[in-house]
């Protein structure tokens, strides 16, 4: 059964609100661009690769009123499954204009819906959909904490620099510098868990957080491991948007 | 026992061991070796793969063009132009996709397949995109793209709104018009151009006409124009590089991991300038809204902010648009325009403060920000200046409040010794310290320059964009804008006399919270109106006589402002659309070679001329010289080539004399006879052993030639140095030609000909036969090397197999 948090961002989307469509465009447009480049290798170019993206938001708007929640499909594979779709109808209009013939693209099948009994989609893509939550997440902490705060979480985790070095280039003590860094790392745990939900449709979905060291709650032992986590999250990241940016600009 | 057992088992055990290991380092080796030779197929099969691919490609392109062709010339003959220009372009496209094919198959598979990709890098993907960067024609031809007051002298690469640019230089009489306006030193001004004929559409040309007035208030405008069919704007032309192109030089200059120390100089330098450039923007109530490296050229040293195609009031009315940058657009301002908030709602300077930051970040980087205010920023840089862009680039409440504050810190930061010590805490910002640059921007006082400019424009300055402002107390005894018609007094009830009082002010409306300042002089559209009353009014004749004095002294002033235009100081050409390196060498280079080629047609007539055939039946003659490969030539299909002679050049008779040697050949032998014939039906004179008788001095000279050859054998370095010798010593013979019988192939008979340049006394390498004589001068032929015909043998030509 879905959480409240995904049924509010599922009739947001349902109603259209652009800031929904664009908040998911913004989060997984980079995982669905590198997937999608994956599989079109070598057929697709990168605009071509931009251009489905997009589309895949576009079927996943058309499609978005026939979501059934109770179906129990996982997130990731709902929009895999529209992006599988978006490729396939792009290579099948492709082929029919080589050949000239009147073939019609693939009509969108609602299998995605339904939980799938084979075994786990890529499974890099999924790691990618879970970083881009973690991602989404830094963002909303950004949005909310103080810019000296965020800064020293920034500089200490994300940076890998010293409390002391931080602590110097702030102008504040090393105390005062864990103690904003808890904050912030709190403030972070709250939103980790207030994204996945959001993106989540499935029980086992919800608790990739936990899994990932990223738990809700942790002790006192576990903050090293959380800022590790989170930082070796934020590198991957960093770099998928690095390939995305050069696959876009035709590198 | 024991001993020998446990001795086993040791043994057992080390022979496992090393089993384990040679087995791991056998998988060590031959994983790799499998996985290289998979590699190697993969690469064979792609490139078979993509040259049979490539070529069905490059015959299917041709077909389609050849059934195409004759529909283009069809539409053209009955006249069906539209259909017949379709056509064509299906056939320009047909072309393309054979041409590239081509390409494939003869450059870029074999360079896949040998790995030499980045050889081929440049040709597939640099010179696409130069020639797509490529500006426009520099002197564009039809009526949309002149403009009336300017010459073009060349174009800029447009950007992406549709629009043409052109650089052109002002003619006298606009220079003169704009100096009257109080704008000088305009040598070369940009012309923005859009036109519906050039593919802008009216959407465009509405956006930029309606950013118009908001540049033009702070005199980035000189000059516009808005038709039916186009709009256009002038501004005056920045020259330099984009921040693009100079930021890609600095980190060229700079160790790999980030800028060096005076690149990063610079870096901060142009930060801070295009900073400046935006608080003055903010300050007159412009948003820039499309801040990017590609908009900001580095002239001088310094970076200056162009493209006014976005420029926004602050305070419009407008909703909010996502136009602007991918990269460099803040992604809050997309979220407030897909919720349809209104321009003057927001505060537009924040984007261009993240904007900002986003520059500086990929002068820093040589990249985009792709991740937004969380990317990282990876290469060496002061602590401080990672803080101000991060400060730029976070969320929309807490970056900074205006460009002042931005400005504030890069101040600092530049004002320090070793920007490395600076902390983050020492920022104005950061430490609490006053802001040299008030946060609230002051009432509008753009600079000097420009208020020149605004002022000449008709255009008052308007006040501070605060709808409450108070009224200063001076304002209500100004002038007003408009003035009203003036006041009518009857002076004389009984004959209609009446006087007019023009010094009576007319408050005109002025417009809420604006404080129009007094102009210095009224414009000519409101200037009072001096209506003398009729009793004071000179005769005609007299009005006339000044109306023509004050004519003349009109034309006067006109004519020392065109001299004065032409007088200025012209800082030199700006625009790079005359010659330059790049232009002129290739050019030289281009000039040269046909200039070379000319002289070689003109002195070395053997380019030139004609051929004959000579076909000759009978015995074949071998002719051998040391350029020719194989050495065996065919006879009969000898080409000999008939020389034009160079008007002027020196005759000698005795230069037309060959001399022949015959080793074993005797004089009435086929091979002989008919060469010697051959020479002599070419006018030459031959002389030796050929069977006549030959006078005393010749046949002392040819002695001296045999005592000279002695036993060299035929070809050999040493008989060919003595042959040399002989006949620039001799100074009478053009050439000497020397036939063999080969001792390996008695069939076989060899020449080998020597040949002197009559005019330069210079002795040539030896050459195949291609003699002929004109004008008393003997020639040789050589570089025109005869046909080999394919069925030629390699070995020499036996004599009756033909």
């Amino acid at each position: 059964m879905l959480n409240s948090l995904t049924t509010s961002f599922i009739s947001r989307l349902r109603s259209r609100d652009e800031g929904a469509w664009y908040e998911l465009w913004e989060t997984f447009g980079p995982v669905l661009r590198a997937q999608l480049a994956k599989w079109g290798r070598g057929r697709i170019g990168p605009e071509t690769v931009r251009d489905l993206s997009q589309e895949t938001l576009a079927a996943l708007s058309d499609s978005i009123d026939r979501y059934d929640p109770t179906r129990g499909a996982r997130f990731s594979t709902w929009l895999l499954a529209i992006a599988k779709h978006t490729l396939g109808d792009e290579i099948d209009r492709r082929s029919a204009q080589k050949r000239g013939g009147n073939r019609k693209g693939a009509s969108l099948e609602e299998s995605w819906m339904v939980a799938s009994d084979g075994p786990p989609v890529d499974s890099a893509y999924e790691a990618a959909v879970f970083r881009a939550k973690v991602e989404a997440a830094i963002r909303l902490v950004e949005r909310s904490s103080d810019f000296t705060d965020f800064s020293i979480f920034r500089m200490r985790v994300l940076d890998g620099r010293s409390g002391k070095d931080v602590a110097a280039d702030v102008g504040v003590s090393e105390p005062t510098v864990s103690r904003r860094l808890a904050k912030v790392r709190d403030a972070l745990r709250s939103r980790l868990e207030e994204v996945i939900a959001t993106y989540s449709f499935t029980p086992e979905e919800r608790d990739e957080a936990a899994r990932n060291g990223l738990g809700a709650n942790p002790t006192k032992a576990d903050d090293a491991m959380f800022d590790e986590a989170i930082a070796d999250i934020y590198r991957r990241q960093v770099e998928l948007r690095q390939t995305d940016e050069a696959r876009l600009a035709g590198d | 026992m024991g001993l020998s057992i446990s001795g086993l088992l040791i043994a057992a055990v080390v022979g496992i061991i090393a089993l384990v290991l040679l087995i791991i380092g056998l998988i060590y080796l031959i994983v790799p070796t499998f996985k290289g030779i998979g590699w190697l197929f993969r690469q064979v099969f792609n490139f078979i793969a993509g040259e049979v691919g490539d070529a069905f490609r490059v015959i299917g392109a041709l077909l389609t063009a050849l059934v195409l062709v004759p529909v283009v010339v069809g539409n053209v003959l009955i006249g069906r132009w539209s259909a017949s220009a379709h056509f064509g372009r299906a056939v320009k496209s047909e072309v393309v996709a054979m041409g590239r094919g081509c390409y494939r198959m003869l450059v870029g598979h074999p360079a896949r397949l040998l790995c030499i990709t980045p050889l081929t890098d440049g040709f597939e993907k640099r010179l696409p995109e130069v020639f797509a960067a490529a500006p426009g024609a520099d002197k564009p031809k039809g009526r949309q793209r002149k403009f009336e007051g300017y010459t073009i002298v060349g174009s800029l690469p447009g950007g992406g709104s549709g629009a043409r640019l052109h650089v052109a230089e002002p003619d006298e009489r606009t220079l003169a018009s704009l100096a009257r306006r109080g704008v000088t030193d305009v040598d070369q001004v940009v012309i923005k151009s859009f036109s519906l004929d050039d593919g802008s559409s009216l959407p465009q040309i509405v956006r930029e006409s309606r950013s118009l007035d908001a540049a033009r208030r702070l005199g980035l405008i000189l000059e516009h124009e808005l038709t039916d069919e186009r709009f256009y704007y002038v501004m005056r032309y920045v020259p330099g590089d984009s921040l693009t192109l100079v930021t890609q030089r600095l980190h060229a200059t700079s160790p790999s991991d980030g800028l060096g120390s005076a690149e990063l100089g610079a870096a901060i330098s142009y930060a801070r300038d295009l900073v400046a450039t935006l608080r003055k923007y903010h300050d007159g109530g412009l948003w820039h809204k499309d801040v990017k490296p590609d908009n900001i050229i580095v002239a001088g040293g310094r970076a200056h902010l162009v493209d006014f195609g976005l420029i926004t009031p602050l305070r419009s009315a407008m909703t909010l648009t996502t136009h602007g940058t991918e990269y460099f657009r803040d992604p809050e301002m997309v979220r407030m325009a897909l919720k349809g908030v209104k321009v003057h709602e927001v505060d537009g300077q924040r984007f261009d403060v993240y904007a900002a930051g986003a520059v500086i970040y990929s002068v820093l980087e040589n990249s985009f920000p792709a991740h937004g205010g969380l990317s990282q920023l990876s290469r060496k840089c002061p602590e401080a200046l990672r803080w101000i862009v991060r400060r730029a680039m976070t969320d929309y409440d807490k970056r900074y409040a205006s460009a002042g504050d931005m400005l504030a810190d890069l101040d600092a930061l530049a004002a320090a010794k070793d920007p490395f010590k600076v902390r983050p805490a020492e920022l104005p910002s950061m430490s609490g310290a006053e802001d040299p640059m008030p946060a609230t921007p002051p009432p509008f006082a753009p600079d000097p320059e420009v208020v020149r400019v605004s002022e000449r424009l008709h255009d008052p300055i308007p006040a501070p964009p605060t709808p409450n402002a108070p009224q200063t107390p001076e304002a209500p005894k100004r002038r007003s804008r408009g003035r009203g018609p003036g006041s009518i007094r009857l002076t004389d009830w009984w004959t209609g006399r009446y006087a007019v009082n023009a010094d009576a002010p007319v408050p005109g409306p002025a417009a809420p919270g604006h404080t129009p300042p007094a102009p210095d002089r009224p414009s000519r559209h409101h200037r009072p109106a001096h209506v003398r009353p009729v009793d004071q009014r000179l005769p005609a004749s007299e009005q006339l006589a000044s109306a023509r004095g004050r004519a003349a002294e009109m034309r006067k002033r006109a004519g020392e402002r065109r001299r004065d235009a032409g007088k200025r100081v012209r800082r030199g050409r700006q625009h790079a659309s005359g010659m330059n390196a790049g232009v002129v060498v290739p050019v030289l280079m281009v000039v040269g070679a046909i200039g070379l080629f000319g002289a070689i047609s003109v002195f070395l007539p053997a380019f030139s001329s004609t051929s004959v055939s000579v076909t000759r039946s009978g015995p074949e003659v071998v002719i051998e010289g040391r350029r020719l490969a194989p050495a065996s030539i065919n006879a009969e299909d000898f080409t000999v080539t008939a020389l034009e002679l160079p008007e002027g050049s020196v005759t000698e008779p005795v230069m037309r004399t060959m001399i022949v040697l015959a080793d074993g050949v005797a004089h009435n032998d086929d091979a002989l006879a008919v060469s010697v014939e051959d020479y002599r039906a070419r006018g030459l004179a031959v002389v030796g052993e050929v069977g006549t008788d030959l006078d005393e001095y010749t046949e002392g000279a040819l002695a001296r030639l045999r005592a000279a050859i002695g036993v060299a054998p035929f070809e050999s370095e040493d008989a060919r140095d003595a042959i040399t010798q002989w006949v620039r010593d001799a100074g009478f013979a053009g050439a000497v030609a020397w036939f063999q019988r080969d001792a390996s192939e008695p069939t076989t008979v060899r020449a080998w000909i020597l040949h002197v340049d009559g005019v330069e006394q210079r002795v040539d390498e030896p050459q195949p036969l291609m003699i002929d004589s004109a004008g008393g001068h003997m020639f040789l032929a050589p570089h025109a090397a005869p046909p080999i015909p394919p069925s030629m043998p390699d070995v020499p030509f036996a004599k009756g197999a033909a």
